[in-house]
């Protein structure tokens, strides 16, 4: 502090002058165990431990360890809970499709066989549908050089054979068609715009 | 109190050791005294302000990183106390009260009278009271001003310095 005036020599005197009403009287016994009965330290019965004082950082640190915690725990519980499933959307297919004993479906048909063409752009238009029955895919193709006519073909899934399915009835102006499968009744359907015709 | 056995003792009140408990109030009670008064300008203020700054201390005393700074923290305390006694009092009392002349208590060493003194001090702060305390009449260092006060020695000075100079101002046009 820097040398004090005259003025502030005064004003310390004053003050301290001033200063001797203030109530200095206590027993600081009584005051010691008022409070220790009021307020009792927790610690106390512990004996001689005393908390280490910890650093700010720490504590933040403990923070952010808690909060980790917690949603980890929370991550936990919500995956623990039982999940809500949804009715199912499409029916069951029922038994799925098995070739007969003694087939050999992974060996490679033969080469040479008679089978649907391939017409440029106009393969867009063949269509298959799976006839889970008969383990047979069908398809609709068109007719080679009259695009509006179709072939309909079957391929064997257990020979891997193909085979003219209707050779003298061709589903005339059904070039395009799509072809479903209907599962409940086992057929497959042409559909090409408001005409539906079975293809098996 | 000196030395080493300041922080031993701390560390036994601040587990709850009574009887260091009592030592510290022995040691520090009087000063504390002082500051509520001159903060409060009323002896039952200061008397609850004291008592509240001792409860304080009972509870939170563990938690004082540095137990030789014990004093200005207890001073710090204390002059909170005052603080937050006084503002529940809607503002501070400071009695203006008629002294007859050759009081007993006057201080002759002084050209300033008590009657002035009291109605400067009233135009204070109570911080700014409890700051003058402190520092002229229990003659607390810069370092533990600044402590008491939380800031650094230099904005501790500052603040003093325009206190005293507003007190000059008060007592000279008085």
């Amino acid at each position: 502090m820097a040398e004090r005036d005259r003025f502030e020599l005064d004003l310390a005197a004053a003050l301290r002058a001033y200063a001797l009403d203030a109530p200095t009287e206590v027993r600081p016994t009584e005051l010691a165990q008022q409070f220790a009965a009021a307020y009792p330290h927790g610690r106390t019965a512990l004996g001689p431990w005393r908390p280490v004082a910890v650093p700010r950082v720490a504590w933040l640190l403990l923070l952010l360890a808690g909060l980790l915690a917690a949603m980890v725990a929370g991550m936990l519980v919500a995956g623990s809970q039982m999940q809500r499933k949804l009715p199912a959307v499409v029916p069951p297919f029922g038994p799925a499709f098995a070739c007969p004993p003694g087939s050999r479906p992974d060996t490679p048909g033969p080469v040479d066989q008679a089978r649907p063409g391939v017409f440029n752009h106009l393969d867009l238009y063949t269509h298959m549908a799976f006839d889970r029955h008969a383990g047979r895919l069908l398809v609709l193709a068109p007719a080679a050089g009259t695009p509006n006519d179709v072939e309909t073909w079957t391929f064997d899934v257990c020979t891997n054979t193909w085979a003219p399915m209707n050779p003298d009835q061709e589903p005339s102006g059904f070039a395009g068609a799509k072809l479903i499968y209907d599962v409940d009744s086992g057929v497959t359907i042409a559909l090409e715009f408001n005409q539906l015709r079975t293809v098996a | 109190m000196g030395g080493p056995t300041v922080a031993s003792t701390v560390a036994l009140a601040g587990a709850g050791d009574e009887a260091a408990f009592a030592q510290l109030v022995a040691a520090y009670h009087a000063d504390m005294a002082r500051v509520a008064f001159v903060a409060c300008g009323d002896r039952g203020l200061a008397e609850d302000a004291v008592q509240s700054a001792w409860l304080v201390a009972w509870r939170k005393l563990h938690s004082l990183r540095d137990p030789d700074r014990v004093r200005p923290w207890l001073l710090s305390v204390t002059a909170n106390e005052a603080r937050q006694l006084l503002r529940r009092r809607h503002g501070p009392v400071v009695e203006i009260d008629v002294e007859a002349p050759g009081d007993a208590r006057g201080d002759p060493s002084t050209s300033i009278e008590r009657v002035d003194l009291r109605r400067a001090l009233a135009r204070l702060s109570p911080d700014d009271r409890a700051l003058l305390a402190m520092r002229y009449v229990v003659d607390l260092t810069s370092g533990e001003l600044a402590t008491a006060v939380g800031t650094s020695p230099s904005t501790a000075r500052a603040r003093l310095s325009r206190a005293i100079d507003r007190l000059r101002k008060e007592l000279r046009d008085g």
